[in-house]
């Protein structure tokens, strides 16, 4: 995985999922940040990216709003997207899923549980 | 139904600072970490659906400092207005999320507000409230919540 954009306003929640990144051995990726979904969706149209991680919670343009975005583009469809929020529940996870997410992690996301579910993806 | 709602509360406060700052939290206060004069920062986060309400999370200046130069692996004198702050507001996010799963209904969806720094917990506010205190790491702080549904 070469180029991962991760999505959230809060700047300790982007610095604390790149540490976990970091520590599943993920740390040779390149990591953008972006504070909105629509800063995230200019960042990917410069450059693909092999990962999404995004929040749900967020100005500008929510990662829901990100998601369908990102999964009606010709371009981005492949694009695998995990949402890390604290903002879920099954419901809001079945929801994301339809929508495209392959995954959806409850925040404070461990290390280890990011290495679960990063597994299928993770060549 | 105010037992389970604490052990909510309780559960959302451990395991938000256990896996966010790695300090544990006690439920046991020692009345001598009370320091009336030292500054508090206050952060609130409105709950839109399915219960209106908001959540206070209360801390003193230090402990904030202490746990975001940890997280953001700096030297707290690197540490910066913004990011003491925006640790702040993650920490309350993430304890709402936890608390609101626990407590409501396993497929209730819910709505948040995007946490924002206040002066104090407003505790004029037009809702019910309660507030908890916590200590950890030698150090005292709150949590409150406002909302006449919670308490029904």
């Amino acid at each position: 995985m070469k180029r991962i954009v991760i999505a959230d306003d809060s700047a300790t929640a982007r610095v604390f999922i790149s540490r976990c990144l970091a520590i599943i051995g993920l740390g040779e990726a390149t990591l953008v940040e972006a504070e909105n979904g629509r800063e995230a969706l200019s960042l990917l149209k410069e450059e693909m990216a092999d990962l999404l991680v995004t929040d749900l919670n967020m100005p500008v343009m929510d990662g829901a709003t990100l998601l369908k975005w990102v999964k009606s583009s010709p371009r981005l469809h492949d694009l695998p997207v995990l949402v890390i929020t604290s903002a879920g529940n099954p419901a809001k996870e079945r929801e994301l899923k339809e929508l495209g997410a392959f995954g959806v992690l409850n925040k404070p996301v461990s290390p280890a549980v990011l290495l679960d579910a990063l597994k299928p993806i993770m060549t | 139904m105010l037992e389970k709602l604490e052990q909510d509360i309780y559960g959302a406060i451990t395991t938000t600072f256990e896996n966010m700052a790695f300090m544990e939290v006690s439920r046991e206060l020692d009345d001598a970490m009370r320091h009336s004069a030292e500054e508090t920062v206050v952060s609130r986060l409105l709950i839109h659906d399915p219960i209106p309400g908001e959540l206070y999370l209360a801390m003193p200046r230090a402990l904030l400092n202490r746990i975001a130069a940890s997280v953001c692996i700096v030297p707290e004198e690197d540490l910066t207005e913004k990011a003491a702050l925006d640790m702040l507001c993650e920490l309350i996010n993430t304890v709402a999320g936890l608390f609101l799963s626990a407590h409501l209904p396993e497929d209730q969806t819910y709505r948040l507000g995007l946490p924002e720094k206040v002066p104090a917990i407003l505790e004029d506010s037009p809702f019910e409230m309660k507030i908890w205190e916590f200590q950890v790491d030698n150090e005292l702080f709150a949590l409150a919540l406002a909302g006449d549904g919670f308490f029904e």
